[in-house]
């Protein structure tokens, strides 16, 4: 009896052991469009430096509330069908930083960011000057694709006095990415608008 | 030998899940109290507490009829007033009440935006779930005053906030505290 019942229980513990290396299998397994994620708070540094911040964290389960049917109206009075954008969306991350003062970031700031940005599956879509209250403002705009679809988009705008970073990931095109302009903390950078004022940046 | 171990974890296993409720329970509301404390103890100031339901009717409480009926949307909430104190001397950046406040949030709760504008002061925004609704706490810092609220949200209103954290923050701070004209 004893060893029957000893057979049953080493059974049992076979089958939780079995169990918890299949979950753990399943959670090793990244998320797909996971790698489009860039890791921003590496810039805490800058953030300290910043007269000004935004910081906003927008992740997959957040976005998940906000209805599939929302439209929202912009400023031009354009609606735009937030919710079907939303949709495809896994995250939104904003860092925005302000200077008192020109040359108070510089390209070492933004080692990090663009170190990851040369990963596969990166590629620069954009690289534009773009004028903003007499500034240029330097906007590059970068895309992650994999298998054929979109996973990722991050924006870097440079302008003298403010840095912002943007990190949207999911399946977004240009033209929705310019929708999303001045929602969840994105700021107006006019991209994939016919802004007249926009030049194509000098080769880097 | 093994039986005995069996057992054993049967009973941790049922310790544990009759005492998580208790111990959650306990610390209900306690991150609000503690976010008070830290902007306290961070500026040096002290606070005017409105407990809601309390001081609804009491001049004390600045939260009164009408901009109140929105915020009673919101459900039970808690809001602390800080009024025509300094809050400019110490840490005018702002970084490490900042960094105060994941220290005392997270991981439980999101941060949802974080905003330090010359002109307006700085804003802090976190949220969590709780059951069918969503607990968002903000964190206001102005020059001379601050406030923190904490409310419940349904999902509609939660959603609208996420739409524009930064705005929607403010909006709900000022309709907690904005006397009726």
């Amino acid at each position: 009896m004893r060893t029957k019942l000893n057979s049953w229980l080493k059974l049992l513990c076979v089958g939780v052991a079995l169990v918890a290396a299949g979950a753990n299998a399943a959670q090793a397994q990244p998320p797909p469009q996971a790698a489009a994620r860039l890791q921003l708070d590496n810039e805490e540094s800058l953030a300290q430096k910043a007269s000004e911040l935004i910081d906003v964290n927008l992740d997959e389960n957040l976005l998940r509330i906000i209805p599939k049917k929302i439209v929202t109206t912009t400023d031009t009075g354009a609606k735009v069908d937030i919710g079907k954008i939303v949709g495809g969306l896994r995250g939104v991350y904003v860092r925005s930083y302000g200077f008192n003062n020109e040359g108070e970031y510089g390209e070492s700031n933004l080692a990090g960011v663009r170190a990851q940005l040369r990963a596969p599956g990166w590629a620069r879509l954009v690289n534009i000057v773009k004028k903003k209250a007499g500034d240029d403002v330097h906007v590059e705009v970068y895309m992650m694709t994999a298998a054929g679809r979109i996973d990722g988009i991050a924006i870097l705008a440079l302008e003298p006095k403010r840095l912002t970073l943007v990190n949207i990931v999911g399946t977004i095109d240009l033209e929705q990415l310019s929708q999303l302009e001045g929602q969840f903390g994105i700021p107006e950078l006019g991209i994939g608008g016919d802004d007249k004022d926009n030049k194509p940046a000098k080769k880097q | 030998m093994m039986r005995r171990t069996f057992i054993s974890l049967l009973l941790v296993a049922f310790v544990t899940a009759i005492t998580s409720p208790v111990a959650a329970a306990a610390t209900k509301g306690a991150e609000y109290s503690a976010v008070v404390k830290l902007v306290e103890t961070h500026y040096r100031v002290k606070h005017r507490g409105v407990p809601f339901v309390a001081n609804l009717g009491m001049k004390t409480a600045k939260v009164v009829s009408k901009s109140a009926r929105r915020v009673l949307r919101f459900g039970d909430f808690k809001l602390a007033i800080f009024e025509d104190q300094d809050f400019s001397g110490r840490d005018a950046a702002g970084g490490s009440l900042r960094a105060g406040l994941r220290r005392t949030l997270e991981p439980e709760w999101h941060p949802l935006v974080a905003v330090r504008l010359e002109d307006e002061g700085q804003t802090y925004t976190y949220t969590k779930a709780d059951g069918d609704k969503f607990k968002v706490l903000v964190v206001v810092i102005g020059q001379r005053d601050a406030t923190v609220l904490q409310v419940n949200l349904n999902p509609e209103e939660f959603a609208k906030l996420l739409l524009n954290p930064e705005h929607e923050s403010r909006e709900m701070t000022n309709e907690a505290t904005s006397v009726e004209q």
